[in-house]
């Protein structure tokens, strides 16, 4: 005797109905729609440290690109039949075509269609069996159910069959219900069937014909629900042998992954994933009440996030909820209506506030766990496999790592850890280099952490090794935020982890975004690591003279129009932009284009000279028209004296001076002329007006390093001429030479001194 | 014929509201003119068995309605939020016309609605006359649907001073309003309920306190979510509106209306509808209502100075002063589109040239 249950992947109502009637069947063999690749890897759903949610990974041997996941939850009926089997000590077997053969059939196709896919595989699309479950009941690519629903008042088939199927208390009859909607639907419908499914179909089939045969009496088939009325059908075991007759064979490998409920979630892209997880194993844990758990249970996720939700709103959502589904015509509140009720009731209809749900309860934050010793992931091999050849050990503590860039050892090893981080597994963390222009030498600090492991499962999703699945989400990143700063900084991360496929997709979005963007500092913004790129990347091999031209087109825009929004900024505004102007100047020099670089020194001089620009960003453009020799000395010390001269606020010289001298203090020890000016500046201003600027200049002055401080001191000394020392500069102090004699000789006293006349002299003269 | 400019819903629509009455044999909550399924039914419309037709009175996600009317069955109160010109107000009194069969209980909330608007006043006459007594008492909206177990609509919520909407506290929780100068309190009668409409911008005028926030159930109207259903809303009103105002112009063609809502659409988002450019946004809101007064009074220039047809001129104008409010800006931020959007257009070329003739 042969059962056929007919199930929906993932659902929890189904889940429990299966358990039932496994245990009241008690089949002597359990066939499960699965890959029977991965047979051997059944067994372990014994050991209770494997804990869902897991999937299975087949992936074939040769190009590990071509994979497939079958992710299981607590509440997938296959788990369940798989537990159940294993606890009853029943023989289990997965009956589906076995990947060897998709994986086989979809390389001849691929050679067949020399398509110039092959570097960067879009997530998902084409990989095989990811996508046989979307042929199931409720998918978007047929949804067949929308008939059934649409007969019984709905208004999609997703709906209707959790409030027919998985939200259902009672279970009685509900295969043969569901296996003669249907067969129905199936045949009334008659829809062109996909190659692929006969196959499979007909290989379940036999599969089933050849387990009667070697003598199995009782047999439990657990299968998508779409396939039974095609497992009951009378075919002849010649004709399904026909249709399977020499398929193709790969090399195949399987093993189990650590899975979570993100990645279940349709969210992420796989074919047969659910809207919310979070509430299937709501309904999964099952007991009574389950609207009222579910609110509290929301209720408190939007506590712990400041939003005030009662116990008297919830009440008041539970009420909400109830009648949303009795206007709906529905048994009991579903996922939709909760939502909804939680929206007006807590969240005050604003989306804003209930996507705060989304994570915590949606979808969930449970990860599954693997016992020790299970394999791993094929990008996870190659990972290790690298981290091996470049003597880089995982460790749990912070290391710190120096590369030379120079020697290739250094460098592949840059190379290898800025794809680690372009997947997002982020072990080692790159610090500033020492001097800012440092371009052969990156500092590292690499700590491996225990939920890295996450991160690879996740990147596996772009590829099975490094470079394909960098490629992939670098270009996936570009392709979901093409803003330019965002997109420049991909490329240089491209740059940097030379992935040259990553790099060109992403540059063709950049030319297109440079052009949206027309702030003045988002431009500045994107300049600076492009001219940085135009200039270095040549040495990581990557043509970049498209780059140098955008960079270049940006410049000129952001000369254009700089000058006009120099003025009217707030002190912090002002700040932000005098750091990007100082960094677009290093890009100027850097990109080495004539023509721009007079274009800038005009825009300074501009800025120099505008007499509504902010005082700190005349400063600094002052400084910049000076280093670059376009100012004499002369000029340099007019506009000084002019920015600190009476007529000024304090706060405006300060901030001039903070500008002029913010790069650093060599300026004043090399140019007495300056020095001088300011040194006589600060000797006259009044009390008031210096106790004003005082916190400021510190601020400035405080900035220069030790040792050009003490060279300017050493400057003033000299500026003051023999005598001159201290603060007071030269101005003598007029003392009373009879009246102090005394003082001085006491103090001499104290000090034990005798009294010499030099000393007298010299001091009385100061 | 009606001479009122503007009838009531429950008036305007009496036809609808009876025939769904006859066909509906669903339960009704206490007091209900109609079960919640007819409601629905009322506001998003529908074709009914004996072939009347119920017009589509909101058109856009019906779960917002549902929600809306399933809060009212279970004798919450409402809030409806939006930025203006959302339908906030029309939802409210179609919503009142269809439960309570009368939307004219109505609470105007503005910075000088005072607590006698929202519990009860006096006769002052008789009060001196008589002392406070039954007949001296002037009964408010509220007090009267309480009495009546009717809907009663409070309209700019936020726009009222905040003691005054605390007065809503007690009759929304307790369900009671006391009158202690007569030492007797107003009890609700089953049916009674409120509906509150509120702007979303100007929220921060007088919030919310979060005692009464709690009482309500908060429904946020938005945006039109695509042009089509725009362009519907725009071409229904102005259809019915024209009908009242009795303009001998014809009915506009879908496309001017689509245009018109196109223009305020690209201008609100920020971004033409194909993605492909950024637009800077004036400062007014720019929203469906204002589409539809820009194309009635198109309609009525075009009736009244022109041959009756609407043209492109007769847009512009009323265009122009929708969207320049702010005397300063907004010419430029128009300008700006109408140069960069508006001219490379095809087929745009007449309504680009009226409206920068008139963009002076």
């Amino acid at each position: 005797m042969t059962t056929i249950f007919g199930i929906r992947h993932h659902g929890p109502g189904c889940a429990r109905s299966l358990v039932k009637a496994l245990d009241a069947l008690h089949p002597d063999l359990v066939l499960i729609e699965g890959p029977p690749d991965a047979d051997e890897l059944m067994g372990a759903v014994a050991n209770a440290s494997l804990k869902p949610p897991v999937a299975i990974l087949v992936y074939d041997a040769e190009s590990p690109r071509r994979a497939a996941f079958y992710p299981f939850a607590e509440f997938s009926p296959e788990w369940q039949a798989m537990k159940w089997a294993a606890a009853n000590l029943v023989t289990m077997r997965f009956l589906d075509l076995p990947c060897m053969h998709h994986f086989a059939i979809e390389a001849t196709k691929e050679q067949a269609s020399t398509a110039a896919v092959a570097a960067v595989a879009p997530e998902g699309a084409g990989e095989g069996p990811v996508e046989t479950k979307a042929d199931e009941p409720g998918s978007a690519r047929h949804d067949p159910l929308q008939w059934l629903a649409k007969a019984d008042g709905y208004s999609d088939g997703e709906r209707w069959w959790n409030d027919r199927v998985e939200e259902r208390e009672h279970d009685a009859d509900l295969f043969a219900a569901v296996a003669e909607a249907l067969t129905t639907l199936r045949t009334e419908l008659a829809l062109p069937e996909l190659e692929r499914d006969l196959r499979r179909e007909a290989w379940m089939r036999r599969g089933i014909r050849e387990a009667e045969k070697a003598g199995a009496q009782n047999i439990a088939v657990v299968c998508g629900a779409w396939h039974v009325p095609a497992l009951r059908q009378a075919v002849r075991a010649a004709d399904d042998a026909a249709l399977l007759k020499g398929l193709p064979k790969a090399k195949v490998r399987a093993t189990w992954a650590p899975w979570t409920y993100e990645r279940l979630a349709v969210a992420s892209g796989y074919g047969a994933g659910i809207e919310s997880p979070g509430w299937y194993e709501h309904l999964w844990q099952g007991g009574s009440e389950t609207t009222v758990r579910w609110m509290t249970k929301a209720a408190r996720v939007l506590r712990t996030a400041d939003v005030s939700a009662s116990s008297a709103s919830s009440i008041e959502a539970v009420r909400l909820a109830h009648a949303l589904a009795g206007l709906r015509g529905r048994p009991k509140p579903g996922l939709p209506e909760t939502m909804e009720a939680m929206g007006a009731v807590f969240c005050e209809g604003d989306p804003m506030v209930l996507s705060l749900l989304r994570r915590p309860l949606l979808i969930g934050e449970r990860l599954g766990e693997l016992p020790e010793g299970l394999a791993q992931l094929p990008l996870q091999e190659d990972i290790e496999r690298q981290q091996k050849t470049l003597r880089l050990k995982p460790t749990a503590s912070v290391t710190p790592l120096e590369l030379d860039l120079r020697e290739p050892g250094g460098r592949a090893r840059s190379v290898f850890l800025h794809r680690l981080s372009a997947v997002k597994i982020n072990w080692g963390r790159k610090g500033d280099v020492r001097g800012g222009k440092g371009t052969f030498k990156e500092q590292w600090s690499l700590k491996w952490e225990a939920d890295m492991v996450l991160a690879v499962i996740d990147a596996s999703s772009f590829g099975n090794t490094l470079v394909a699945a960098a490629e992939a989400r670098l270009t996936k990143a570009a392709a979901a935020d093409p803003t330019l700063e965002n997109l420049v900084a991909l490329l240089e991360h491209a740059l940097l982890a030379e992935l040259p496929g990553a790099g060109e997709a992403i540059l063709s979005r950049v030319q297109a975004a440079a052009t949206a963007v027309d702030d003045p500092p988002g431009l500045l913004r994107a300049i600076a690591p492009l001219a940085r790129l135009a200039r270095y990347g040549s040495v990581r091999q990557m043509d970049l003279d498209q780059v140098r031209v955008i960079a270049t087109g940006l410049a000129t825009r952001a000369h254009i129009e700089l000058p006009a929004s120099v003025s009217g900024l707030a002190d912090e505004a002002a700040e932000a932009l005098a750091k990007l102007i100082g960094g677009h100047d290093e890009a100027i020099r850097l990109l080495e284009v004539v023509a721009l670089t007079e274009e800038w020194r005009a825009v300074t001089r501009r800025i120099m000279e505008h007499g509504s620009a902010h005082a700190l960003l005349r400063g600094l453009c002052t400084r910049m028209q000076r280093d670059a020799d376009a100012l004499d000395g002369g000029e340099a010390a007019t506009r000084l004296s002019h920015a600190l001269s009476a007529g000024q606020t304090p706060d405006s010289a300060a901030a001039w001076l903070d500008g002029f001298l913010g790069g650093g203090g060599a300026v004043l020890v090399h140019d007495p002329e300056l020095l001088g000016l300011l040194h006589g500046w600060l000797g006259r201003v009044p009390p008031d007006y210096f106790q004003a600027v005082l916190p400021l200049l510190r601020r400035t002055f405080s900035r220069f390093t030790g040792p050009e401080r003490g060279q300017i001191g050493q400057s003033i000394t000299q500026l003051g001429g023999g005598g001159g020392r201290g603060e007071s500069g030269g101005t003598t102090l007029r003392i009373d030479e009879v009246r102090a004699k005394p003082a001085v000789d006491m103090t001499a006293r104290l000090l034990g001194l005798t009294q010499h006349p030099e000393f007298h002299d010299e001091n009385l003269e100061c | 014929m009606n001479t009122a400019l503007r009838a009531h819903a429950e008036t305007d629509y009496a036809h609808e509201l009876t025939a769904l009455a006859a066909q509906d044999d669903r339960p009704r909550p206490p007091q209900w003119k109609l079960s919640p399924w007819a409601v629905t039914d009322y506001l998003l419309g529908k074709t009914l068995a004996d072939g009347t037709v119920i017009t589509p009175k909101y058109i856009g996600d019906r779960r917002t309605i549902e929600v809306a009317v399933s809060t009212l069955a279970t004798d919450r109160a409402l809030l409806l939020l939006g930025v203006p010109g959302t339908a906030k107000s029309w939802v409210s009194e179609h919503l009142a016309a269809a439960i309570s069969g009368d939307s004219t209980l109505l609470v105007q909330g503005t910075a000088g609605t005072g607590e006698e608007a929202m519990r009860y006043g006096w006769n002052y006459a008789r009060l001196i006359a008589e002392g406070p007594s039954d007949a001296a008492l002037v009964p408010s909206p509220i007090m009267r649907a309480m009495r009546e177990g009717r809907l009663c609509r409070v309209e700019e919520l936020t726009r009222m001073p905040s003691d005054v909407q605390d007065t809503l506290i007690t009759i929304l929780s307790e369900k009671t309003l006391p009158v202690p100068e007569l030492g007797r309190e107003v009890l609700a009668a089953k049916g009674f309920n409120v509906i509150a409409t509120a702007n979303n911008r100007d929220r921060g005028v007088n919030e919310l306190s979060s005692a009464l926030q709690r009482r309500f159930n908060v429904v946020v109207l938005p945006l039109p979510a695509t042009i089509d259903e725009e362009v519907l809303i725009v071409s229904q009103r102005v259809a019915s509106m024209s009908k009242a105002l009795s303009l001998p112009a014809e009915v506009p063609a879908l496309q001017e209306i689509r245009r018109v809502v196109a223009i305020f659409r690209e201008l609100r988002s920020g971004s033409t509808e194909d993605g492909k450019s950024k637009v800077k946004s004036p400062s007014g809101t720019l929203s469906t209502a204002e589409a539809i007064s820009v194309v009635t009074s198109g309609l009525a220039l075009a009736a009244h100075f022109g041959d009756g047809a609407l043209k492109a001129a007769d847009i512009a104008s009323g265009m122009i002063g929708a969207i320049v409010k702010d005397p300063v800006q907004d010419p430029v931020v128009f300008r700006e589109y109408l140069e960069t959007v508006v001219k490379e257009r095809d087929g745009w070329k007449d309504l680009y040239r009226a409206c920068r003739d008139q963009l002076k």
